[in-house]
């Protein structure tokens, strides 16, 4: 998607009395802009920009918008305040009967000139720059610009957006004025290098969505996780991702880790500032993932180091996680499930920037940035996680993730694009659009399981619902009154630490096994199921995770549900048959919000046992 | 001789007005268009009539020029009946060093003319010319910039 951006600029955001702008037509081909503006100028520009960089929307900031000789032209605040309202919605709750609508196309960033000219359109004045005014007294003196009244007034009812002062003024006249009054930085509009100024600026301090599609929104918040993601990119300090369970803490590490190499907005230079040295390094710089919690104590080590080949004695060596990682970054996902024994050693790591593999001596240097996620309260007295290691984690900064439930104005975004993965994962079914009651229920719940819940209502409403063209209100499980206050009554630290022994017994113990209210048991049933499922997950998960096979080739490492179930059920008589039963039964519960590993590893057992779920199988946890 | 004012205002309609805001824009659209970028019928037509401009732009600049370098004389700025006014006398001398006005008028009027040249020498719109135009005119911007008068005695 193309940034959109506001200018206030007299100059080129005039329209003069022809209905022309030679001038904005200039500036646009030099900074590869598309006219947006809308006005006759816009209009009669044949102009075509082959690979524009920004949408552009030009306002004059002044009236009348249009003038000619004989006209008096004034500065005009309102009209400057209203160009920014119109693409910039305020934060929109949901309310009863009214639920919020899609964000229109947010600003990414304003552009602001600093000289204004007011007064009358001489003859004089209209024939060197047609419909430009001679000028007052003031309106060229840097102590009364009325670009910085502008930035005064906008920072103040627009604190998030970013401005940038574009003007061909000397920078250094203005240069504490635009600070202190919130603007960003100065762009020297006519200097030769301008749109890839820009462009950098755009990439730092913008507004941007993400070109890829992965991680849907529009929303402020969202827009503002992912430029922190961006800023993150440019360097190689280590970085901590937090968010409730369900924000999509990995996508947004993907997103940071290739940032840098998305074309599109990445400017040109960005290479050397990054210190990489071209675009083909920096696309095969290797991203390995990991959960924290599928380390055991006893084999971590060779996981995350590896393990010294040795001819004599026939061990075959083994490359760690952290080796596979070089020259790129190492995800490690719930750093709060990370055993004591595993943090030390990341702790050494972290200081020495080198490790030893098993079987070895030799210390080899490693250059590996660690980008880590966690809902967890790592801060709180009870936590067992390590305050110094927490500091090294995030020498970079903190990216916050924000809530469903604050970005409820993304609903719609989101709805269409799980509807559509939906679809396509069931090929055959009907496609279907969403009607507005439909979208009302869902922008009106308060997602206490955030993305990955409406990924799993949705999902479950497209598999029960194979061949019909509406999604509709009534096709659409969302949790009863008595089950969302639960959720209300779930302790904040609770909440965030995803599903847990304790979120199951809370379900448990709401639920009313009384025979003369079989109606309502019967209704909690489906989300006991889920609960107990999700739980089952999460030891499935690390299972996963330990027992993968790792090469050189798949540094990410391929999914083994055989070793992993015997693994989790600390059964290594378990059959393959028994193995495949074990995940296809725990997991179909909650089969439509599968990512990742537990997806593979449901699609596999599927393969394995394609007949019906087994009646019933044992399954012990040592 | 016109006002500091006067002075202010035709520097700005010159400089900011018509060779940064249009002249030199202008000249990057055309590069757009010859580079392929940018598909325009225009835009080279635009440029076209902005050179077919200079000749009364160059009177312009040549007048700025002039003017700035009248102000920085020793007569404008020290009355000549005024031998006593001893002040004035220390306060030119310590703007010739710390400004260095007649070097700024020296390198603007040494700019001017290799950009006339430029223009006259440039007899078709290729990327290099246009390459070769930028350069000079935006070094010629620069010079004008430079010369300021804001440090002169405020009865001028």
């Amino acid at each position: 998607m193309t940034p959109r951006i506001l200018i206030h600029d007299d100059l080129f955001g005039r329209c003069s009395l022809d209905g022309s702008n030679v001038d904005r037509e200039n500036l646009c081909a030099h900074f590869l802009w598309v006219d947006a503006t809308g006005d006759t100028s816009a209009k009669a520009s044949k102009q075509k920009v082959i690979q524009p960089t920004a949408e552009a929307v030009f306002c004059r900031a002044q009236s009348p918008a249009s003038s000619g000789p004989g006209d008096t032209v004034e500065n005009d605040l309102d009209m400057a305040l209203e160009a920014v309202r119109k693409g910039w919605p305020k934060a929109d709750q949901p309310q009863r009967g009214r639920p919020p609508k899609s964000s229109p196309v947010r600003w990414s960033m304003l552009l602001i000139d600093l000289c204004f000219y007011t007064g009358k359109v001489t003859a004089a004045s209209h024939r060197r720059t047609p419909g430009m005014p001679e000028g007052r007294p003031g309106d060229d003196d840097p102590r009364s610009y009325f670009g910085l009244t502008l930035l005064d007034a906008i920072h103040q009812e627009f604190p998030e957006l970013p401005v940038f002062i574009l003007s061909s003024k000397p920078r250094d006249q203005v240069s504490l004025e635009f600070s202190q009054r919130g603007a960003l930085g100065f762009i020297d509009r006519s200097a030769l290098d301008g749109p890839e100024l820009l462009e950098q600026a755009l990439w730092n301090h913008g507004l941007l969505a993400d070109p890829s599609g992965e991680v849907v929104g529009q929303s402020l918040p969202i827009l503002l996780a992912l430029r922190e993601a961006r800023r993150a990119a440019g360097h190689r300090e280590n970085i901590l991702i937090r968010g409730e369970r369900g924000t999509g803490k990995e996508l947004v590490a993907r997103y940071l880790h290739r940032a840098i190499s998305d074309s599109g907005f990445t400017p040109p230079d960005l290479n050397q500032k990054s210190g990489i040295k071209n675009q083909e390094s920096r696309a095969s710089r290797p991203l390995v993932a990991v959960n924290s919690a599928a380390f055991s104590p006893n084999l971590f080590a060779t996981e995350l180091f590896g393990i010294q080949p040795r001819t004599s004695s026939g061990v075959d060596g083994k490359v760690g996680l952290i080796e596979m990682a070089k020259g790129g970054d190492l995800f490690l996902d719930e750093i709060a499930d990370m055993p004591p024994e595993v943090q030390a050693s990341i702790m050494r790591v972290l200081q020495e920037r080198q490790i030893t593999r098993v079987g070895s001596r030799e210390n080899l240097p490693v250059d590996v940035r660690f980008l880590s996620a966690t809902n967890a309260e790592l801060e709180s007295p009870d936590s067992t996680f390590r305050p110094e290691l927490l500091d090294r984690l995030r020498t970079g900064g903190t990216i916050w993730l924000p809530p469903l439930r604050e970005r409820m104005d993304d609903i719609p975004l989101l709805v269409e694009k799980i509807t559509h993965d939906a679809e396509a994962q069931r090929p055959g079914i009907r496609p279907r659009q969403v009607t507005p009651e439909a979208m009302e229920r869902l922008q009106t719940h308060d997602w206490p399981g955030n993305v990955r819940e409406l990924r799993g209502v949705i999902f479950d409403a497209v598999t029960r619902h194979p061949d019909v063209e509406y999604l509709v209100a009534g096709h659409l499980r969302l949790p009863k009154k008595g089950i969302r206050k639960l959720d209300s009554e779930i302790k904040p630290q609770e909440a965030q630490n995803g599903s847990t022994p304790n979120s199951l017994l809370d379900v448990l113990r709401h639920c009313s096994f009384s025979p003369s209210e079989a109606g309502q048991w019967a209704g909690q049933l489906p989300q006991i199921q889920q609960e107990h499922s999700r739980l089952m997950a999460r030891l499935l998960g690390a299972a996963i995770e330990a027992t993968k096979r790792r090469t050189p080739d798949r540094p990410d490492g391929a999914v083994q549900i055989h070793p992993a179930a015997k693994l989790a059920t600390g059964n290594p008589a378990l059959t393959a048959a028994k193995a495949a039963d074990l995940f296809k039964r725990l997991l179909s519960p909650i089969q439509e919000e599968l990512e990742g590993d537990l997806a593979d590893a449901y699609r596999i057992s599927l393969r394995l046992r394609p007949k019906g779920i087994p009646a019933r199988i044992k399954v012990t946890v040592r | 001789m016109k006002t500091v004012g006067e002075w202010n205002r035709a520097r700005s309609d010159f400089n900011h007005g018509w060779l940064k805001n249009r002249m030199i824009f202008a000249l990057y659209r055309a590069e757009r268009i010859l580079s392929g970028a940018v598909l325009d019928d225009t835009g080279l037509d635009v440029l076209k009539n902005l050179l077919a401009e200079w000749p009364e732009r160059f009177r312009e600049a040549v007048e700025l020029i002039r003017h700035h370098a009248s102000y920085c004389s020793m007569s404008a700025q020290v009355e000549s009946d005024a031998e006593a006014d001893y002040a004035a006398v220390v306060s030119f001398i310590r703007r010739q060093e710390e400004e260095k006005p007649e070097i700024k008028v020296r390198l603007a009027t040494e700019a001017l003319d290799d950009l006339d040249k430029e223009i006259h020498a440039a007899k078709e719109l290729s990327t290099a010319n246009i390459q070769r135009l930028i350069y000079k005119a935006r070094r010629l911007a620069d010079a004008i910039s430079s010369l300021s008068l804001l440090s002169l005695p405020s009865r001028l």
